[in-house]
């Protein structure tokens, strides 16, 4: 892939979600990484080492805190660029994951998907 | 206590028996003598005595019994103590609630067997109006059976069954005085509402649930309208525009509905923090006055700020709860005004120990048959129905919640036809802090 395009990997359960987020990244010219849970994200983590990960909390078979933990322990992980995907209960875990050195997180349901890709676009920078 | 009668009135039916005996047995013996005759009369008016005192003494042992049975099978727990507190009685529900049979607590206090558990605070409210100011006692308080499991309740206070188990109850405490005014006993009478407590609990737990579940889909359709919109805008007819806008405003009024319904579910549970901090109200209210203008005006409508004079001090307020109370009044009395017909006004007063702010309107007011349900949950008024279908009945109720939590008070005058007024207050030293989980959604 040409360096000029950003990589960044979504972990998502929720299909409908993962699928317009990806369909707005691609149109964005970002190249997406996709991951159903924590599991295959953070083997897609370490497998690619994204520009930037999207990360859901709540998740399946392994949700966002252990892969964010898991993460940190490697050595390229421990720097990547994360922002928490979150749903509006989950302010004990933003709080959490601050102690992982994630300080950027959006509520999905009170976002644009434009101001998503402004808010990845400015951590890119 | 209420057994004492009933032995008393033994002696008194074999004393009157032998009354009446001897009356008798001095009449016959003496039937011409003078002094023997009044001895007899005397004799049997004392016998008469004593017997109509035996009938009035059974008949009230009788009504006493009575009463007994009643207290004894009346389904909410009974207590009665003397003035220290001390177990006298205890009814049938209150040992089935409790687990603690009477035997075991009389002599015993409430607050070594099931109760002690709420905060010290709830204790010295609770003795003060009832010791001091000698009033009934009203709150509600959890309770734990004698031993076992604990629920999982927090409520203002805590009692336990004898296995151990928490159960919240409804409790009414009165002080019983004498004719001097001073007190000789504490009748104390429990509900236990646990029941009630969980099937809040649990329809609570199901709007918050549902809320948070109808967001991730909801979230679907507003990114994929942006999409739509953002790439194809060209492509688009302008009726295929005007239906992407239907959506998008459908989606909008579903987001609204579902965040006025998660805020009632925090805000029933009392899981609403609220953190007041220094704020200039002035400006607090102008810029929220803003936020509707846009709407206002499309609709031709004024909202007139009347700013008090003098400069006021910060007020202690929480923004985010403050905001949405006058927005929800705002947006109301704009909303249920005609277009171009519609003056709101906005005033801001100290009045004594509050804050008062006022949002007057020349709208369509409420009917005066339903103003006492206006504040209630999911209520509408038919006038309201009928000029505008897509109201939720949420408003008013939010804006009374966090007027109240917040320790103000909210009351208004509504003429059908001229408009509605609705005053709120906050108090002097500002908004009362609570210390919650959660924060509104907006």
């Amino acid at each position: 892939m040409a360096k000029t395009r950003n990589k960044i990997l979504i972990v998502e359960d929720e299909v409908d979600l993962l699928g317009v987020l990806s369909q707005k990244f691609s149109i964005e010219k970002f190249e997406i990484i996709q991951a159903p849970n924590g599991e295959v994200g953070l083997e897609q983590a370490l497998r690619h080492h994204p520009d930037l990960i999207l990360l859901d909390i709540v998740m399946p078979v392994m949700d966002g805190m252990t892969m964010l933990r898991k993460l940190r322990e490697d050595s390229w992980g421990k720097n990547a660029q994360v922002i928490l995907l979150t749903n509006l209960s989950d302010g004990k875990k933003v709080a959490e994951a601050m102690e992982h050195g994630v300080y950027e997180y959006l509520v999905k349901a009170d976002w644009n998907i434009n101001d998503v890709v402004e808010k990845v676009r400015s951590k890119l920078k | 206590m209420l057994n004492i009668f009933k032995t008393k009135t033994r002696p008194f039916a074999t004393l009157s028996l032998m009354a009446v005996f001897l009356a008798a047995v001095a009449g016959w013996l003496s039937l011409n003598n003078k002094t023997a005759h009044i001895i007899a009369l005397i004799l049997l008016e004392g016998a008469f005595f004593i017997y109509f005192l035996n009938r009035t003494t059974s008949r009230l042992a009788k009504d006493l019994d009575k009463f007994k049975l009643a207290v004894d099978s009346e389904s909410d727990h009974i207590m009665i103590t003397d003035k220290n507190s001390v177990i006298l009685y205890l009814n049938k529900a209150a040992e089935n609630i409790t687990g603690y049979k009477a035997e075991e607590a009389i002599g015993k206090k409430a607050g070594e067997l099931w109760g002690g558990n709420m905060s010290k605070d709830f204790y010295e409210k609770m003795w003060h109006t009832i010791k001091t100011e000698k009033k009934p006692f009203v709150g509600e308080l959890t309770n734990y059976r004698k031993n076992g499991q604990t629920h999982t309740f927090i409520v203002d206070v805590v009692n336990h069954r004898k296995n151990g188990q928490a159960y919240t109850a409804e409790l009414r405490i009165a002080p019983i005085l004498d004719s001097k005014g001073d007190i000789q006993f504490f009748v104390g009478v429990e509900r236990d509402i646990t029941k009630l407590k969980e099937a809040e609990q649990l329809k609570t737990d199901f709007i918050s649930f549902a809320s948070h579940q109808l967001r991730t889909p909801l979230t679907v359709i507003k990114w994929n309208a942006e999409l739509l919109r953002g790439e194809n805008n060209d492509n688009l007819t302008s009726e295929q525009k005007r239906y992407l806008s239907e959506i998008e405003r459908g989606e909008k009024r579903m987001a609204t509905l579902i965040n006025s319904l998660l805020n009632i579910s925090r805000l029933d549970a009392e899981k609403i923090k609220v953190e007041p901090k220094p704020t200039d109200i002035i400006a607090t209210i102008s810029s929220i006055i803003s936020e509707v203008s846009a709407y206002a005006e499309a609709k031709n409508c004024a909202i007139i700020f009347n700013k008090p004079f003098r400069p006021l001090p910060l007020i202690n307020v929480d923004t985010v709860l403050f905001r949405q109370a006058l927005l929800n009044l705002l947006n109301n009395a704009v909303h249920y005004s005609k277009p171009r017909k519609c003056k709101t006004k906005v005033d801001f007063k100290e009045i004594e120990e509050y804050y008062q702010i006022d949002v007057v309107d020349e709208g369509i007011g409420i009917p005066a048959d339903v103003q006492n349900k206006i504040f209630d949950k999911f209520f509408r008024a038919d006038n309201a129905i009928k000029f505008y279908t897509g109201g939720t009945g949420l408003g008013l109720y939010i804006v009374k919640l966090i007027v109240e939590i917040s320790g103000g008070k909210i009351w208004f005058e509504s003429i059908e036809g001229k408009g509605s007024a609705f005053h709120f207050t906050i108090p002097k030293g500002g908004m009362k802090k609570v210390v919650g989980e959660k924060e509104l959604v907006v």
